[in-house]
């Protein structure tokens, strides 16, 4: 009972809300349920009228430079999207500039060829929960 | 929105979907912590039971991130809509199914000299 307490005053509104840059301040989350970044979502999506071609051109160092960069243990995971729309990887960085920085070192995005979307991401907060008393009370269902 | 001409050999089987999952607009933390307890004990099972492969918090406070194992779209919508905290309508879901990164594929061919 005393950490949900603790989680209802952290989300009150003058205390310790996280950063909301689209001004939708009461659904951002309170700090506590803010993760440290430990890697970053990188989408990324040919621009609008960019040709398969113009893509594949780069491709073969693009391949090159990222399979580099997986062994230097800086590219954790990778995908090409099932609906064609481009690709998924999950970057070892600490902050959305880092990931940038790498990305944009590679030939895709250094080609100005894609959409780059970058999310931060980290720990599954919530489950912190499971740890307090809140999950030993009879009284949380 | 059309794939852009990318052939069959480039777009991947499908193995997981990345789910983007934010809370609506106007949606308060207070809302959303009623819900929390449940939600987090329905994640933990589907998570034990192999429908949930990783699961993250964004770094900007923003939602959540799961990677569903499902083939198609509308089975991780499915899933993800047999949560708590869809069912009271509180979050927007984005779904981009994911697969091998196929462009690898250049690697094994006969013109990796290139």
């Amino acid at each position: 009972m005393k950490l949900m307490l603790i989680l209802v005053v952290a989300m009150l509104p003058v205390a310790g809300m996280a950063q909301s840059q689209s001004g939708a301040a009461s659904s951002a989350l309170p700090s506590v349920a803010v993760p440290k970044t430990t890697e970053v979502l990188v989408i990324q999506t040919p621009k609008q009228g960019v040709t398969f071609q113009q893509v594949m051109a780069v491709i073969p160092a693009e391949i090159r430079a990222t399979v580099k960069l997986y062994l230097d243990g800086k590219i954790r995971e990778w995908y090409s999207r099932g609906d064609g729309k481009g690709v998924v990887v999950m970057v070892d960085a600490t902050t959305e500039d880092e990931a940038r920085a790498l990305i944009e070192s590679l030939p895709l995005a250094k080609a100005q060829l894609m959409d780059i979307q970058y999310i931060p991401v980290g720990p599954l907060m919530p489950l912190r929960a499971l740890l307090g008393p809140v999950m030993q009370s009879s009284g949380v269902q | 929105m059309a794939t852009q001409g990318l052939p069959s050999a480039a777009i991947p089987t499908t193995t997981e979907v990345l789910v983007i999952e934010t809370p609506k607009q106007g949606v308060t933390v207070q809302q959303i912590m009623a819900v929390l307890p449940a939600e987090i004990r329905a994640t933990v099972n589907l998570y034990l039971d192999g429908r949930i492969r990783q699961w993250y918090s964004r770094g900007d406070g923003k939602g959540v991130l799961f990677f569903v194992q499902a083939k198609t779209e509308d089975e991780a919508r499915a899933i993800m809509e047999s949560l708590p905290l869809a069912k009271e309508q509180l979050m927007d879901h984005q779904y981009i199914p994911v697969g091998p990164l196929m462009p690898l594929r250049m690697l094994i061919g006969t013109e990796t000299q290139q």
